[in-house]
């Protein structure tokens, strides 16, 4: 996974002054969330159902051997074959050799975020097929050459003039030459375009966003029904997905689909929700001559074991995303990595190396909001914190930092003169506070403290100080 | 690529000895009697109000739902249902007799069973289905000789028939119909629910129907 985080800093403040974009941004930091608690709230056990889908997670994980063997099991009992890849490259030429297979050029993609962290369209772009994404916001950023925003709306940070400039230009080939503004009018055309590609694919391939192992189903979340379109005009279906998705029974499915549209798009359900597994069999009246599903773990297993591991139950949802003052501020391109938001921060460093991605675990004001929302509940801001802790020992922290928090750390083992300091540093302020509202703040910090008050103030510290108050109540 | 597999359940097996919380012989109990898991009061409404929960539910993900006395009057309600939406008197129905062995014709409709993409775009769709769940308003349709799943995305209008009685409370309901269904490939190859009309929000996050499958769900209760 190609990862371009150092930058973080350069493309939030580019992405800040950036008026179009932070319109798209009230849909993620506004508009999904109202949506979410909208939906929530009218289904009494979603509290409840959230501490399942963490339990079954729990015991997906823990028992991951056996649920995958089981899965493997049941996927060539149906007819199909299931292959398994440690990294990128390895996934990616088992997907080729699939292609291969198939005598065929033209693959039809639903969306998958796992293909997007593996490369694969730019692999097989590479060798020579032709690769179309079917997803609308998928299919919009592919034709701009850009990578998703966000992991469930990929190019909702468009508005519909740019959509209506990339399809001008990319759909010209195809006997359009009537530029199309009307957003019900670009949906018609990308369908159009897309129905011809879709009747003539020699391959599909799909994500998966659960595969259950009780019955070597992968199953497909979507609303324009595009997945099913790819696993069942084709004569090939690749899934191709990682292999922390598996969870163990159709009923422990039911607890999944009734908190990720929730969670995701404030949906009580996705209008297709489909579950696949095996070729076309004898009776069938459609659907591919083979199904070959391809397991990757690209890094997963190393996180097993470790303080990241719950980063695994994770479903993608986006809830995270949508809730982070961060993201919300900055946007998806600004992370450098196709995983974004708080759930980025902490796959990014595993995925990729705590080396690349170590600006993206500190890219967090640590409100706690992300794990408030995940579904899964996932502690995210322990993990980030748990990848700081790995940049720190791996001495990549910014020598400014290190050395400052050096001297807090002498200082903190000095409690004397931790004290002295800090009342100092008190007086201090409390002498250039300005008063507004019956309140204290400080406008402007000297030193390095300007920073910090170019875009917020700080509120004086309270007189007198919790410490004195504690030794008057003890005295007392 | 065994070498990968191989490798792969190496390190998870390492990472189950260091935490030491894996428990096979229970987890492959669960896969063989799966237990129940919450399922929420909406998931298992009463019986008698099954029926027009669902018929809510569905209204509300954009479908329309017509009632109908018994099957021979399928092909009335389905020309009704083409000149309200001035579509000519045409659909496509698979290999079902339910569907096929009724009365088209006397009710002025060409019904084909012609299947292929080519025939399918643009046109209506009639099916069956395996249930209605009412928690959600989708109709869950399973892969078959009767069931092309081709004849639920291609088309333009897609129409269910349905019978009341096999409209039921939750998922739970429709993976109880599709275990039932097993066969010895397991279960069957496809398994939808769909929940009305195809849509897209993928631009400006603006609801706009018909992104690549139908553009309207009909549904058919047969009563």
């Amino acid at each position: 996974m190609h990862v371009t985080s150092e930058k973080f800093q350069d493309n939030a403040k580019a992405a800040i002054d950036d008026d179009q974009l932070q319109a798209g941004l009230f849909i993620f930091g506004k508009i999904f969330p109202l949506l979410r608690e909208a939906t929530a709230s009218k289904l009494p056990e979603f509290e409840a159902l959230r501490d399942s889908a963490r339990d079954i997670k729990i015991e997906a994980l823990n028992n991951l051997g056996t649920y995958l063997e089981a899965f493997e099991d049941r996927v060539e009992e149906a007819g199909g074959r299931v292959h398994w890849a440690r990294t990128a490259e390895e996934a990616n030429t088992i997907v080729e050799q699939l292609c291969e297979e198939s005598g065929g050029k033209d693959i039809i993609k639903s969306k998958s975020m796992v293909t997007e962290e593996l490369e694969l369209n730019d692999h097989l772009i590479g060798k020579g097929y032709n690769v179309v994404e079917t997803d609308l916001g998928e299919y919009i950023i592919q034709l701009r050459n850009e990578k998703p925003f966000h992991i469930v709306g990929p190019a909702l940070h468009l508005n519909a003039g740019q959509v209506s400039d990339t399809f001008y230009e990319a759909h010209q080939k195809y006997g359009r030459t009537e530029r199309v503004e009307d957003k019900v009018k670009l949906v018609e055309e990308a369908r159009i375009v897309l129905r011809e590609r879709f009747k003539n694919a020699d391959v599909g391939i799909t994500g998966a966003n659960f595969l259950v192992a009780e019955t070597g189903q992968i199953v497909l979340v979507t609303n324009e029904g595009n997945a099913d379109l790819t696993a069942t005009l084709p004569k090939r279906h690749i899934v191709v997905t990682g292999i922390e998705k598996v969870v163990p029974t159709l009923d422990d499915l039911s607890v999944f689909l009734r908190i990720l549209a929730r969670s995701a798009t404030g949906q009580d359900t996705s209008n297709y929700v489909s579950l696949y597994s095996g070729p076309r069999r004898a009776r069938d009246a459609d659907g591919p001559e083979s199904f070959d599903v391809v397991l990757v773990d690209n890094g997963r297993t190393d996180m097993l074991g470790t303080p990241v591991e719950e980063m695994l139950r994770c479903i993608r949802c986006g809830a995270c995303l949508n809730s982070c003052p961060v993201f919300t501020t900055v946007g998806g391109q600004s992370y450098g990595s196709v995983y974004s938001g708080p759930m980025g921060a902490v796959w990014t460093p595993a995925l990729a190396s705590v080396s690349s991605a170590a600006k993206l675990p500190n890219a967090s004001s640590f409100c706690g909001k992300c794990e408030e929302v995940c579904p899964v509940r996932i502690p995210l801001p322990s993990m980030m914190r748990h990848w700081r802790e790995k940049e720190f020992e791996a001495h990549l922290t910014p020598s400014g930092q290190r050395w400052g928090l050096g001297v807090w750390a002498w200082l903190g083992r000095h409690p004397s003169l931790y004290r002295a300091a800090t009342s100092i540093a008190g007086m201090g302020l409390r002498l250039i506070a300005k008063g507004r509202r019956g309140r204290r703040f400080v406008t402007a910090l000297p030193f390095i403290g300007r920073g910090w008050t170019q875009s917020r103030d700080l509120a004086a510290p309270a007189e007198p100080t919790f410490l004195s108050q504690y030794k008057e109540g003890r005295r007392r | 690529m065994s070498n990968a597999r191989n490798a792969i359940f190496a390190k998870i097996k390492a990472a189950d000895a260091k935490r030491g919380k894996s428990s096979p012989a229970d987890s492959r109990a669960r896969l063989e009697t799966p237990p129940a898991q919450l399922v929420p009061a909406m998931g298992k409404p009463a019986p008698e109000e099954a029926r027009d929960i669902f018929i809510t539910k569905a209204l509300e993900l954009g479908c329309t739902v017509a009632d109908c006395e018994s099957f021979a009057d399928v092909p009335a309600k389905v020309s009704t249902y083409l000149q309200e939406q001035d579509c000519p008197g045409q659909v496509h129905i698979p290999d079902d007799a339910d569907l096929s062995l009724l009365g088209w014709e006397d009710a002025g409709i060409a019904a084909s069973s012609q299947l292929d993409a080519e025939a399918l775009d643009g046109r209506t769709s009639v099916t069956r289905a395996i249930a209605g769940v009412a928690e959600t308003g989708a109709v869950a349709v399973a892969s078959s000789s009767k069931h092309p799943v081709s004849l639920g995305l291609l088309p333009d209008r897609h129409i269910f028939v349905l019978k009341v009685d096999e409209i039921k409370g939750g998922y739970e309901d429709v993976w109880r119909i599709g275990r039932a269904a097993k066969d010895n490939q397991g279960m069957s190859r496809a398994l939808n629910l769909i929940g009305g009309p195809s849509r897209t929000g993928d631009i400006e996050a603006t609801l706009v129907m018909g992104a690549h499958g139908p553009r309207t769900v009909h549904i058919i209760l047969v009563s």
